[in-house]
């Protein structure tokens, strides 16, 4: 089966500074990827290339078969991207906001979307409240629903689990799993290697915009018994190659 | 103390150098002493229409407002920092997690405002003016008593600000109260024939006739503010979280916006709900058309024949740029970026919502 997310060489230079260097990798329906890295690695910026929001300096990248530099809005219109920083509009009611975002996606029967995530992240009692009044956790709920109320089949999602409470914690993960078990696709980024671990199906570790890392569940295993040994071992040798 | 108030300073220059782009708000001081000398060169025809006196007046009036302004956008503008910057989080607000005093914060914040405004935008401004104005025949008396008064009526307005801000922290419904009793006063007097009581602005009389009473009464003025707003300082006044029905449903559907209606839709809750809320619309018209109304009123000697249509295309190009402003500089192109639009789409939907903010507040 061909990957739905396959990045090429990717570059992406700000100025004098190279945030991501030569990145290439795959992900194939199915799959939760997860790259994991330290701030500032470069993680959210792969993220931006791959959906459209940011032209890579060089290198090619296709996301559910679209190349995302001549098709950047049609790949953010077949995904659901939930971005690290950004949270719903100020002034606009929970359920406003979704009812913009179906508004913009063209979607109908909005009522219904709209109550399913109500119902599954429990803040239905709470659409009426702008999302400036809401707490940040309530806010990310509305981020995570917006980006799959339109039901894609690949999902770019950066720290989702943020601020969510054990609880919505749990039903998010229960929910990425069985989408992926449904064949949808899940490109997950995160430091928080227990999540990481828990849930991904495949890991990358990326270390001053490069790939240092790409293994699935068995061989990080094989190599170590905890992703933390393995990512904190890989950062320290990439660190002491580059400083040598 | 002095740490608070070197960060707020720092704080204040990045946030404005941000909005408008460092190098040119490096040149902006030395921008605005040129405007000043070279509005100063048209003083003579400016007192063809007006007296002196007046046009002192509406200088002491405009550095009041500005001073009324400065004050109430560092009080309240945080919702437009939000939406200009994305979760922005000013000093003023992240300071109360450390120790220090509510009281000690807003004192710290009123010498930055005062600080930054009168070294930035006041001290230029007047020295452009004080350099030209003897060549335009103005008396060096009266230039040095206007250096002096018109920064202490922009003090004035910075330090009503504040205590009106803290009156409605307190009690939004009595600074209503307040506002609309000065607003009917000033209507009244605006009505008689003399309209005598606007002059009694203390930093104008103290222009006017200079001596200790005026300047007492300024400074009175000034202080009695700043030690109310001092004195009784409320910074948490939240009250029951307002719930909102769906309302965006049903102006998404409004067939004047055409495709772009979920945008204006979005825009116009956004600019109903803000701090301000459409007043700042009604504000964008009413300036724009006191502008037009001085300026034709002046032009309209010197050029003969003006054409109604011109005044009509400047008043309204002037209105709809003063409301694109509102719409566009309050706006975080990040909140689109991960939604499948184009900067095309966002473009012609804000310009969309411009013609829609403009034509809803005069239906």
């Amino acid at each position: 089966m061909p990957p739905v997310i396959e990045a090429r060489h990717l570059v992406k230079k700000f100025g004098p500074t190279t945030a991501v260097d030569d990145l290439s990798l795959a992900v194939h329906p199915g799959e939760l990827f997860g790259l994991l890295g330290p701030n500032g690695s470069g993680k959210t910026t792969t993220i931006k290339m791959l959906t459209g929001q940011t032209v890579p300096t060089e290198g090619t990248a296709t996301v559910a078969g679209l190349d995302v530099r001549r098709h950047p809005l049609k790949v953010r219109e077949r995904v659901g991207i939930i971005p690290e920083q950004e949270m719903p509009p100020s002034f606009l009611t929970a359920e406003e906001y979704l009812h913009f975002v179906g508004a913009i996606r063209g979607l109908s029967h909005m009522e219904r979307r709209c109550s399913l995530w109500y119902d599954l992240l429990d803040f239905g009692d709470q659409k009426d409240m702008l999302c400036k009044d809401l707490s940040r956790g309530t806010r990310q709920k509305v981020m995570f629903a917006q980006a799959f109320l339109h039901e894609p089949r690949v999902a770019f999602v950066d720290e989702p689990l943020i601020n969510l409470d054990p609880i919505v914690q749990r039903t998010v993960k229960n929910y990425l799993r069985d989408f992926v078990s449904r064949g949808g696709t899940v490109f997950f980024c995160t430091h928080v290697l227990e999540i990481a671990q828990a849930l991904c199906t495949r890991i990358g570790i990326i270390y001053r915009g490069r790939l240092v890392y790409q293994g699935d569940r068995e061989d990080i295993t094989q190599r170590h018994a905890h992703l933390e040994d393995l990512f904190l071992d890989m950062i320290h040798r990439e660190h002491h190659a580059s400083s040598a | 103390m002095r740490a608070l108030l070197d960060a707020m300073i720092r704080e204040e220059w990045r946030l404005h150098a941000t909005l408008f782009d460092y190098r040119l708000f490096v040149l902006f001081p030395v921008l605005l002493a040129v405007m000043a000398a070279g509005s100063t060169l048209f003083l003579p025809v400016l007192r063809d229409s007006m007296p002196g006196s007046h046009l002192a007046l509406l200088g002491h009036y405009t550095f009041l407002l500005f001073g009324l302004s400065v004050g109430a956008f560092g009080l309240l503008g945080r919702d437009m920092l939000t939406r200009r910057f994305g979760q922005a989080q000013v000093l003023a607000a992240a300071a109360r997690i450390l120790p220090l005093t509510d009281r000690r914060i807003l004192a710290a914040f009123f010498v930055k405002d005062l600080m930054f405004y009168v070294l930035l935008w006041i001290g230029p401004a007047l020295l452009g003016f004080g350099l030209t104005a003897p060549l335009m025949g103005v008396a060096g008396r009266q230039v040095g008593l206007l250096v002096l008064t018109l920064p202490l009526s922009f003090l004035a307005g910075l330090a009503v600000a504040f205590a009106l801000s803290t009156l409605y922290a307190h009690s939004p419904r009595a600074l209503l109260v307040v506002l609309a009793a000065l607003g009917a006063a000033v209507g009244l007097d605006m009505l008689s024939l003399n309209a005598e009581a606007i002059q009694l602005l203390p930093p104008y009389q103290l222009f006017r006739y200079p001596g200790p009473t005026p300047l007492v009464a300024t400074l009175g003025i000034t202080l009695v503010c700043l030690a109310v707003s001092l004195a009784f300082p409320r910074v948490d006044f939240a009250g029951p979280t307002p719930r909102h029905p769906n309302t965006f449903r049903r102006l998404a559907r409004w067939p004047l916006a055409g495709a772009h209606a979920p945008y204006v839709a979005k825009d116009l809750l956004d600019l109903k709900r803000c701090q301000g809320g459409m007043g700042k619309i009604v504000f964008a018209l009413l300036l724009p058309a006191a502008v037009i109304w001085l300026l034709f009123h002046v032009l309209e000697e010197f050029i003969p024949g003006l054409d109604f249509l011109v005044v009509f295309a400047l008043f309204m190009g002037l209105i709809a740029s003063s409301i694109y402003n509102w719409l566009t500089e309050l706006d975080s192109v990040a909140s689109y970026a991960f939604l499948p639009v184009s900067g095309g789409t966002c473009s012609g939907a804000r310009c969309t919502a411009t013609l829609c903010s403009t034509w809803r507040p005069l239906r």
